[in-house]
Formats: structure tokens, sequence, C-alpha cells
């Protein structure tokens, strides 16, 4: 299967202290307090738990993509995502992401527990956020 | 400690995703051709915009003790993904392969300066080092309801 590249440009707000991520046709404002309880007045996604809605988006993806393949039945799917920081970085790094399912289902808990173990081995989130992804930096320009 | 939470849930609409945060939804979801509604952004733009804004918080953060001023700061991302990973060949992996990423700033000070600076901002974000280095993902409870 061939390649895709996937392109976003996120912009500073006039203030610097928001900014604005676009990809395709889709705009995303975040925010950029290092804490949940700074966040005023600018609502907008605060970076760490985005990375948090992200990996339970990715999750809650890749059952509804296969959980016909793998013959697991349910009705609907619940991911809370907790994630902790121990302030051992410059910034608010997390360092941990405890992460709870609950499946709306008929099948059995056996089943159930496979199935997350699937969801985990299949997530593109849950590979980059736990496995070394290369990045290239390209030159620094300056208008 | 800080504690940070979110949660997700299918929307029953394809493969849309509704997420919540402290009162904030944002919807999530695939382009049509793979297989979604195309109603948002995908978990992996998303991810791209996630280390652009990290970076654009690193530097809003840092600008002031490096005596860095600007006016504008875009990051542009390009990540690559084999979508076969996804799929279940083993020999790929799931994540992106690569990540590409470039800094341009409305600035007066020199272009070294804005190199230096930039150094500094891979040095001290905490995002870059999550995917250089990972973190521990664990599920705490799989609860049938």
């Amino acid at each position: 299967m061939a390649m895709t590249t996937f392109k976003v440009d996120v912009t500073s707000s006039p203030d610097l202290s928001t900014c604005s991520a676009s990809a395709r046709d889709f705009k995303l404002d975040f925010n950029l307090a290092q804490e949940p309880d700074e966040i005023t007045p600018n609502p907008g996604v605060q970076i760490n738990e985005g990375v948090l809605r992200a990996l339970g988006a990715c999750e809650t993806i890749v059952a509804r993509a296969f959980h016909n393949s793998q013959s697991l039945r349910y009705q609907d799917l619940y991911l809370t995502l907790d994630g902790t920081n121990d302030g051992s970085f410059t910034l608010p790094r997390l360092d941990e992401i405890k992460i709870n399912l609950h499946f709306k289902t008929d099948s059995s808990q056996t089943d159930c527990d496979e199935f997350a173990e699937f969801m985990e081995s299949r997530c593109p989130i849950y590979d980059n956020l736990t496995n070394s992804v290369p990045i290239k930096w390209g030159e620094v320009n300056k208008e | 400690m800080t504690h940070y939470y979110a949660s997700a849930r299918q929307t029953g609409k394809g493969l849309q995703v509704d997420t919540h945060s402290r009162g904030i939804h944002a919807t999530f979801d695939e382009p049509q051709d793979l297989g979604g509604t195309n109603t948002g952004m995908n978990p992996v733009e998303l991810e791209l915009s996630l280390i652009g804004a990290s970076l654009q918080q690193t530097a809003n953060y840092l600008a002031p003790e490096e005596n860095f001023t600007y006016r504008k700061l875009t990051v542009s991302l390009e990540g690559d993904l084999d979508l076969a990973g996804f799929q279940g060949d083993a020999d790929i992996r799931n994540g992106f392969q690569e990540i590409r990423i470039q800094l341009t700033f409305e600035t007066d000070e020199s272009l070294t300066k804005c190199q230096e600076f930039v150094e500094i901002i891979k040095l001290n974000n905490p995002l870059v080092d999550t995917l250089t280095h990972g973190l521990k993902i664990v599920v705490d409870n799989v609860e049938r309801v």
C-alpha cells in the first residue's frame, strides 16, 4: 500500500498566546496554557489533553474499523484517559497515560480484554507515543 | 504531580469520534477515502497539530528568557503513514514512519539567532521528547456495561 503524507500548518495568534492548526478543510484552536486550570479565557484544546484526545480518538476508530473482523459485537464504546506529569521536564510532559475502556456489549470479559489488546496493537497514535519516531527538521526561515 | 483528563466516544456516525475535556468537545473523523464521513481532522492530523502547538508553546515560553522577539510563528508539518501497518502488515509500523517539521518566524531577529532559538526549542519541547523517547501507556481497566 502506498505511503500517505498528511500535512498540517500551525500558526500563532497575533498576541502569541494561542495558535490554530489547519489540515485540509479543518481548523482546530489550541490553548498554550501549561496546566488545565490556567485555561482562561481562551478555551481551545490544551496540549496534553489533546494528546489524550488523539490517543482516545485513534483507539476508538480502530475499534470501529475492526470490530467486525475481530468478532466483537458492541453497542457503544467509551474511553476515559488519565495522563500524569511528574514535573521533571522544562514544560509539562506526559509521563504515563492510563486508559479505561467501557464497552456496552453482550460479549465476554475475555473477548473484551483481547479486543482491547488488539486496539493497542493497531493504533497509530499508540505506536508513535510509545516508540521513537524519526523527526527531520527543515531549514529555519524568517520573513 | 499534575493530572490531565480526556474522554473519547464513538458517535454512531461512521468512524466519527467525540472527544471531551473540561466541557470542551472536539470531533474527529477520517476522510471518505479512508472509510470515514470527513467531519473533522483525523487522529494523525491531530498528532501533527499537537506537535506544532507544542512547539508554539515552547517558543512562547522561552522567548523572554532568550531575549528573542517575534510577531508570528508558523510551524509546517508533514507525516508519512503507510496504511498497510494499520491494516495488519506486521513488517510495517502503525504510526508515522517519519515526521518533517519546518519553522518560519516573522521577526526582526537575524536568521542566525532564529536558528539558535530553534535549537533551544527542540531541546526543551516536551512532545518532541516524548516522540523521541516514548512514554508508558497502560490499560487500567476494561469494563463491560
